[in-house]
């Protein structure tokens, strides 16, 4: 044990985009379908934004980490056999409702198995050799409200096998089976739906593979820590979920197209059919004379989530890794309070906020009761002489829903007011998010000279590039520090060898499906080398010296015992 | 019958969307072109090597968008776009023009092999 934890971690191991890239073929293999290869790695690039100078290249000398650690965000684990999802949707208005019925949307577990594996590997951080300490993931765990979504996340990070199968055992029910749902990816044979023109292979089993074969994790090495996102609080990550759609979920009918969708959703609405009219919808739904409805396998374990059961999960969950509840306590369940703040070290705090707007609509804000607190914990910070980041699933181009329960409700407060706020506390370094799917990282500069904070917004697992991030914080013990963020590719090989069906080749699968998936504008999700491998540069917030080397090694030896144990575990 | 229902689905989607304060949000996660402009415009500059002290900061305008930044010797790095896919782009740096294109073909070419 003394030796492991003494024996330095190799951080060349880790197979970070700072080795190898993912890149689409120069040419497409059919239609307009391209393969995906490696490619050469990206080197950081500083950015000196909220410095307002360059940096003296000293600093690569005498730097000491301070923390490091993972960001995750929109995970997007889907059960893609749920009655309650408007996949059919998409044959309506096929960009508005692009996340309704992804070609890989059987997949999703096998993505977040592959990316905890990456988390893994990446236990030393490739710049300083930091341990890694912990991971957070900033919303959208789930994909729409479920509560086998939510174990399903919950279980893969914490460690152990999860088969993404609900209804009938072994056998995929759903749009991606039925040939009348001409608007999804149907993977036996793509020649009758709309993605057969564009090149989308043919996977024989595909499905069967997915929903029959446990998928096994070996679990994050480190505490790891949540926040809400909108798919995690509302339906479709935009609606007040209504009695309707909890028995939807639950329920033996799952539309295949437009027409069932709407036949469906004003049954449910109608309160007053009669036993007779009920009676006879059930016989022409036996016989498939229900226009675009199926009969599926009905599944109690489906059902969705209602406000406090997203935070029960975490809390039951096992303390390795750890921490139970995973930021939130039994203090939130008991008061329904949905965020929460964590020590992560004695000079590092991060605090998780609860964004969602649970009115309607997909974007946010935050309450005022919510700001008013994080206003005085950032003061405290500051008082105490403690780094601090925010944790939040929107972003500052997304913090701008206005929508009120009809009864009123409290004052919300958008980006700027937000913005405004957290640049009033320099000790704030970093606001950590998700939601846009889009890596892309803003300098918030302080007016009328340095400083400011740093807004780091990570893409997803769900769409392309399937990218997450490694974060090392660093005082360059010399009045500045640095961020450095890392864009990390799950582990899956980046090419997909045909016919492979395996856990990790599903995983390599879903990340060319991904590619090729043009309603989600794959190409802008990838951000710009700006937003992926950077050196965010910016003045220490007050003398860092305070932070003594013996607190940090301290810290970083609790790190390093995590990661032993985790390996002796595995 | 296929039609009928087809178009009660359209009235229901509009109704729903109508009736809704919050249209601008049910837009695709990921799809902002204000993004899109961002990001191609400082693939660009990285390309092409500008010292960057401030990476640009895009704002909507009446024409599209307008992106300012400066290098590390001062110059202002200035990106004017319109405000339709594919985002035709102007980017310049101290006066002079670097590049002109669309951003979307930027997007595109930045993830292709040998890129």
């Amino acid at each position: 044990m003394g030796r492991a934890l003494s024996a330095p971690l190799r951080a060349t191991d880790a197979p970070t985009t700072l080795l190898q890239t993912i890149k689409f073929s120069a040419q497409p293999v059919r239609g307009n379908y391209r393969t995906l290869l490696a490619g050469a790695g990206e080197e950081f690039i500083p950015r000196f934004d909220l410095l307002g100078r360059t940096a003296d290249e000293a600093r690569v000398r005498s730097r000491r980490s301070l923390y490091y650690f993972a960001h995750l965000s929109d995970i997007h684990v889907i059960d893609a056999q749920t009655p309650a999802v408007m996949d059919a949707s998409q044959s309506i208005a096929p960009k508005l409702f692009a996340d309704a019925c992804r070609p890989q949307e059987t997949l999703t577990v096998h993505v977040l198995a592959s990316m905890v594996d990456a988390v893994t590997a990446s236990q030393a951080s490739p710049v300083t050799g930091a341990p890694l300490a912990s991971a957070v993931s900033t919303g959208d765990s789930a994909d729409n409200l479920s509560h086998l979504e939510a174990r399903w996340y919950i279980d893969i990070l914490d460690g152990g096998d999860v088969l993404a199968n609900s209804g009938a055992a072994g056998v995929y029910e759903g749009v991606q089976a039925w040939p009348e749902a001409t608007f999804a990816y149907h993977p036996e044979d793509p020649a009758g739906d709309v993605f057969g023109p564009l090149g989308y292979p043919t996977v024989p089993g595909m499905l069967t593979a997915a929903v029959s074969t446990p998928v096994q994790s070996q679990g994050l090495p480190v505490p790891w820590y949540a926040v809400y996102g909108n798919h995690d609080a509302t339906f479709l990550g935009t609606f007040r979920p209504d009695p309707t759609l909890f028995a939807w979920a639950v329920g033996d009918r799952k539309a295949a197209t437009a027409e069932g969708l709407v036949f469906n959703w004003l049954q449910g609405y109608a309160s007053d059919l009669s036993a007779a009219q009920m009676a006879a919808n059930a016989i022409r739904q036996q016989f498939g004379l229900l226009p675009g409805i199926r009969a599926v396998t009905p599944d109690p374990a489906r059902r969705l989530l209602e406000r406090t059961d997203f935070m029960q999960a975490h809390l039951d969950s096992p303390a390795v890794p750890g921490p139970v509840g995973h930021g939130w306590t039994q203090a939130n369940i008991d008061t329904g309070q949905t965020w929460w703040s964590a020590d992560l070290t004695p000079y590092l705090r991060v605090f998780g906020l609860d964004t969602c707007n649970m009115a309607s609509g997909a974007d946010g804000a935050v309450p005022e009761d919510q700001f008013t607190w994080l206003e005085a914990q950032l003061a405290q910070c500051e008082t105490e002489g403690q780094l601090a980041m925010v944790c939040s699933h929107h972003n500052s181009l997304t913090l701008d829903n206005d929508a009120k329960p009809v009864w009123g409700g409290q004052r919300l407060v958008h980006a700027e007011e937000f913005v405004a706020m957290l640049m009033r506390y320099p000790v704030c370094i970093a606001w950590l998010n998700g939601h846009t799917h889009v890596n892309t990282i803003k300098a918030h500069p302080r007016e009328g000279g340095a400083g400011g904070f740093w807004e780091i917004t990570t893409a997803s697992c769900v769409d392309f590039p399937q990218q997450q991030q490694l974060v090392d914080v660093v005082d360059n013990r010399d009045g500045t520090m640095s961020i450095f963020v890392i864009a990390l590719d799950h582990a899956a090989p980046p090419t997909w060898a045909q016919g492979d069906l395996s856990q990790t080749g599903l995983a390599s699968l879903s990340r060319e499906l991904a590619a090729n998936y043009q309603l989600s504008n794959p190409t802008l999700l990838a951000g710009s080398a700006l937003d992926r491998n950077v050196e965010l540069l910016m003045p220490a917030p007050f003398d860092l010296s305070a932070i003594t080397d013996v607190a940090v090694e301290a810290e970083q030896m609790k790190a390093r015992a995590q990661l032993v144990a985790h390996r002796g575990a595995a | 019958m296929r039609r009928s229902i087809l178009a009660l689905a359209s009235a229901v989607a509009a109704t729903m969307l109508a009736g809704c304060s919050q249209v601008a949000s049910l837009t695709p996660v990921g799809e902002s072109s204000i993004t899109s402009v961002r990001s191609a415009a400082n693939n660009v500059l990285v390309d092409q090597e500008v010292p960057i002290l401030v990476a640009p900061d895009c704002t909507a305008v009446d024409s599209g968008f307008t992106c300012v930044g400066s290098t590390i010797d001062g110059a202002e790095i200035l990106v004017t776009a319109a405000g339709t896919a594919p985002y035709d782009m102007t980017v310049s740096v101290g006066g002079s023009v670097i590049f002109e294109g669309n951003a979307q073909a930027v997007l595109d070419a930045a993830v292709l092999e040998g890129s």
